[in-house]
């Protein structure tokens, strides 16, 4: 089920009503969860409901592994080691399967020995990555004495399969969510209220902004032969578009979580305004980033190690990793590894951590410079393969004149159209409560563009394909 | 209270934009002018004309088939009903909403189609096809949001707000207003053009022979209609098409319907190359299901594809033939269909008086210029035999200078104008010609005839 489908509207609407009206039962708390938990598992099953097997299996695995830690501590690695495996080896088979073996074939017919490649149509199930990492989460958290295990499975299973974050995040920490559903939810009309700016805007940026540019930004990596000028502006159209469907997912994801009382992490803060790669990564797909830094930077050696090549061999396997998570693709693991590499250049430059120029130009200057650096960043994420980025950039003109010129311009000035929204959204979160009445304003108008703008055949959000 | 009144203005504000964009009464908004236009014209040609058989189809329609020829040849009243790169949801709202409560119906329905395509609700739905299905469309057509729209759109609650909130009808109307009038600045800007400017530098960049489809996304790959292994199950192809609407209403208006697959270059060359037909062994099983299905419904099913006639030679590229290939095919198809076809309703054969024109008439002097190239001769007194905008590859008439045959027919006046070497068209009430020299006809000192193709 996606957010965007009109049964979704219904699902909610039952759920939110149902959930409320249980609100007075005597052990409200039990049913509340039992209830969620039922609903999520219907949410994501909906389409499939093979995939439920697969939640349902990480689940009972991380929950037993984590009363097995409690219970034997002398086991504590072993059951880690369990976790791991389960959880990282059916997302390697669901996710990395074919990639690895068509690499290997292509590796050993470079070596000289000719294999037949082994493909299996394996159906990758949605949010198999954010569910596993959010699992994985818990286990690593006790393993290392941080929480302790839960008893009650109910409890823990919701943890897992929370619908709205279950798809495409934001990756809660169990530390953060679990108190929150071990909880009695109280009726709070702010908060229920305050939940639906959220949703508006989500919609906004998905219907309106992100579906729109995309039709730009995929027409341009699909040209042969792109201009340096068209490329600029279907990186600059896909640039809006990551941003505006994956944040739009985190912004109805919380304020859902908002309707049933539960309050999820932020996920974005306005990534575009980075100034340094360290700068955007704190505000770039938080609960990920943040997830990376804590369970492989840091044990790794995170900044602690003693030579600049360790340091950047850490930076360069964690940031590889992220990239890797993001598809079975080279071009993946290219832009994490690049991502790696300016984060290791700024840090040689003294740039990295919480640096910020001291005048506005400098801070002019070096906005400029990292939002560049973004852009070539997602055309390498973008890219349909690296074979068509090289290949394209290796026979590039510039295209300063005549039809790339003309379309080129159409599509960043269609592209401002629609990031306005964006813009006018984010100077009123800053300059007014988010329930004011601007704001009430502001609102009624993104519905009004949700309905004169939407397209009528909606593309999946982008982040249910990682 | 403070709730209160944001709640209030949220209600006021959408309440404001929503009386400020109200669709004007007395226009139909977000109609395209052209494609209405097209519309009360096929209605009228089936009032006026009251043929006895209509063809519909797309351009392979309007290239391979000539409606003259095919009513000389069957004796039946013919009318050609075809529109650019249109599919099977145009062709079900044609025979739901034009054909079948006309009261100048025909007795038979022959729909043309390619390969898998019928099966293909989805296909061609979108951007300006679309806007020729809005054309066509009543207020509410279920079967059409479903099969070409998706689910979504069938949903009650997407109705209701669409009935209830004039705003959600103005997506039409406002969306290409706001995005034209940045097309127009970008190309007054750039270009001193207008959107127009802007619109054809896209076609150019974005053509077909740019693009790589090894590399359409998935959503893009659905929306060509793709099939994965589990879509080739033919009974949910079937029943997730228009076909079975489309024999439902053929039969309750009491419509024969007849499916006709039409011959593509592929399938010529296959045959040049050794073969049968192009096709693979999933089409080749698609055709035999179609066929079983088809035949459960009374309903005929003639496959050209592997018809050894038509030669490469004769196709003016993929799809499309060209002028011997169209008036070769039509013999074919009125020489394949006449056994299903029914009888004249009279006696005198349609365009009897036309035989009378076979033999070359001159074109009297002096011819009036279209430059560089062009000439215009007039001819009032045959304007029922030209091509016009409903069918413009209507005319069997031929040009000929010095008694030597000119070409190619049909072409377009533009072309004539610029290119001209012999290019020529018969359209309303005019004959548009070159001559083969780019010369001036009018002192070249050759004789320039006309006379009319009769059937062989």
């Amino acid at each position: 089920m996606i957010f965007t489908s009109f049964v979704y509207v219904y699902f909610l609407v039952f759920v939110a009503a149902a959930y409320w009206a249980a609100y007075r039962l005597p052990h409200a708390k039990t049913w509340q969860n039992i209830l969620l938990l039922i609903a999520s598992y219907v949410f994501y099953g909906y389409v499939h409901p093979w995939f439920c097997y697969l939640i349902a299996g990480s689940t009972i695995l991380d929950y037993c592994c984590g009363l097995g830690m409690a219970k034997s501590p002398a086991r504590r690695r072993w059951l880690l080691l369990a976790s791991l495996l389960g959880n990282l080896g059916m997302l390697g088979v669901f996710k990395y399967f074919n990639f690895f073996a068509d690499n290997i074939v292509i590796a050993m017919h470079s070596l000289g020995f000719e294999m037949d490649p082994v493909v299996v149509r394996l159906f990758l199930p949605v949010g198999i990555s954010f569910y596993t990492f959010q699992t994985l989460s818990y286990t690593i958290d006790i393993y290392r004495g941080e929480m302790e295990p839960r008893r009650n499975f109910i409890d823990f299973a919701l943890f897992v399969a929370f619908f709205p974050q279950l798809v495409a995040g934001p990756i809660e920490r169990a530390t953060h969510f679990l108190p929150q559903i071990e909880s009695e939810r109280k009726w709070n009309t702010d908060v229920f209220v305050s939940a639906w700016p959220l949703i508006i805007r989500g919609y906004l940026k998905k219907l309106v902004i992100a579906d729109n540019v995309s039709v730009y930004a995929d027409k341009v990596y699909m040209l042969d032969h792109p201009t340096a000028l068209l490329l600029a502006a279907g990186t600059l159209a896909f640039a809006v578009q990551i941003l505006a469907d994956f944040s739009a997912y985190t912004d109805i994801a919380r304020g859902t979580a908002r309707l049933l009382g539960f309050e999820l992490m932020e996920n974005f803060d306005s990534p575009y305004l980075a100034i340094s790669p360290s700068d955007f990564w704190r505000r770039w797909h938080i609960s990920f980033s943040t997830w990376i830094r804590d369970y492989i930077y840091i044990p790794l050696g995170g900044s602690r190690v003693k030579t600049a090549l360790a340091g950047a061999l850490v930076v360069l396997t964690s940031m590889g990793l992220s990239g890797l998570w993001h598809g079975a693709a080279w071009h993946f693991v290219a832009w994490g590894i690049y991502h790696a590499i300016l984060l290791i250049v700024y840090r040689q430059l003294g740039y990295s951590g919480r640096w910020k120029p001291i005048t506005r130009l400098g801070f002019l200057l070096s906005w400029s410079l990292m939002f560049f650096f973004t852009l070539v960043g997602w055309a390498i994420f973008r890219t349909p393969s690296m074979t068509w980025l090289v290949r394209a950039a290796g026979n590039m003109s510039v295209g300063l004149s005549g039809d790339s010129l003309l379309v080129s311009a159409t599509i960043t000035a269609l592209v401002a159209l629609y990031s306005l929204p964006l813009i006018v959204s984010l100077i009123l979160s800053r300059r007014e409560s988010k329930t004011g009445p601007v704001s009430a304003i502001a609102y009624a108008l993104a519905v009004c563009l949700i309905v004169l703008f939407a397209q009528e055949h909606g593309q999946d959000f982008i982040y249910f394909q990682f | 209270m403070k709730r209160l009144l944001s709640l209030i203005l949220f209600l006021a504000t959408i309440g404001v934009v929503t009386w400020m964009l109200r669709p004007s009464p007395e226009a139909a908004p977000g109609l395209d002018k052209d494609a209405v236009e097209d519309v009360q014209r096929w209605r009228q040609s089936l009032v006026d004309e009251h043929p006895q058989v209509v063809l519909l189809g797309n351009s392979m329609l309007g290239h391979g088939v000539n409606a003259i020829h095919f009513a000389m040849r069957t004796g039946l009243p013919t009318v050609k009903m075809w529109d650019g790169g249109v599919a099977s949801a145009w062709r079900y709202l044609m025979l739901k909403n034009v054909i079948a409560p006309s009261p100048g119906k025909p007795e038979v329905v022959v729909i043309f189609f390619k390969d898998q395509y019928l099966t293909e609700p989805a296909f061609r739905v979108d951007g300006n096809y679309k806007a020729r299905l809005d054309a066509l469309r009543q207020p509410s057509e279920p079967l059409l949001d479903e099969l070409a729209y998706g689910k979504e759109r069938r949903d009650p609650l997407a109705n209701l707000v669409s009935e209830c909130w004039p705003l959600d009808r103005q997506r039409a109307v406002v969306k290409p207003t706001v995005e034209d009038w940045i097309k127009k600045q970008v190309g007054y800007g750039l270009h001193e053009k207008g959107k127009e400017a802007v619109n054809a530098a896209i076609g150019r960049v974005f053509a077909d022979n740019n693009l790589n489809t090894e590399l359409f996304t998935k959503a893009q790959l659905e929306a060509m209609s793709t099939k994965t292994e589990d879509d080739r199950d033919f009974p949910t192809l079937i029943r997730n098409s228009f076909v079975p609407s489309d024999i439902k209403i053929a039969k309750a208006a009491g419509l024969r319907l007849i499916y006709v697959r039409i011959k593509r270059v592929q399938d010529a060359q296959a045959q040049e190359d050794g073969g049968t037909s192009y096709d693979n062994p999933y089409m080749k099983q698609y055709m035999i299901d179609l066929r079983a299905y088809l035949s459960s419904h009374d309903v005929p099913l003639f496959d050209f594809t592997t018809d050894i006639q038509l030669k490469v030679s004769d196709y003016a590229d993929g799809d499309h033939l060209n002028e011997a290939g169209r008036l070769r095919f039509t013999a074919i198809l009125a020489q394949a269909l006449q056994r299903e076809l029914p009888e004249p309703r009279s006696t005198q054969s349609p365009y009897a008086d036309l035989s009378d024109l076979a033999d070359p008439i001159v074109l009297s002097q002096p011819f009036k210029p279209r430059p560089p190239f062009g000439w215009i001769a007039r001819l009032p007194e045959w304007k029922q035999y030209a091509s016009n905008a409903s069918d413009s590859y209507r005319s069997v008439l031929e040009v000929l200078e010095d008694g030597v045959p000119l070409g190619p027919a049909n072409s377009f006046i533009s072309e004539i104008a610029s290119q001209g070497s012999g290019r020529f068209s018969h359209w309303l009430d005019a004959v548009y010609f070159s001559a083969s020299d780019n010369s001036d006809p009018n002192t070249n000192g050759r004789v320039y005839s006309i006379r009319f193709r009769m059937p062989e």
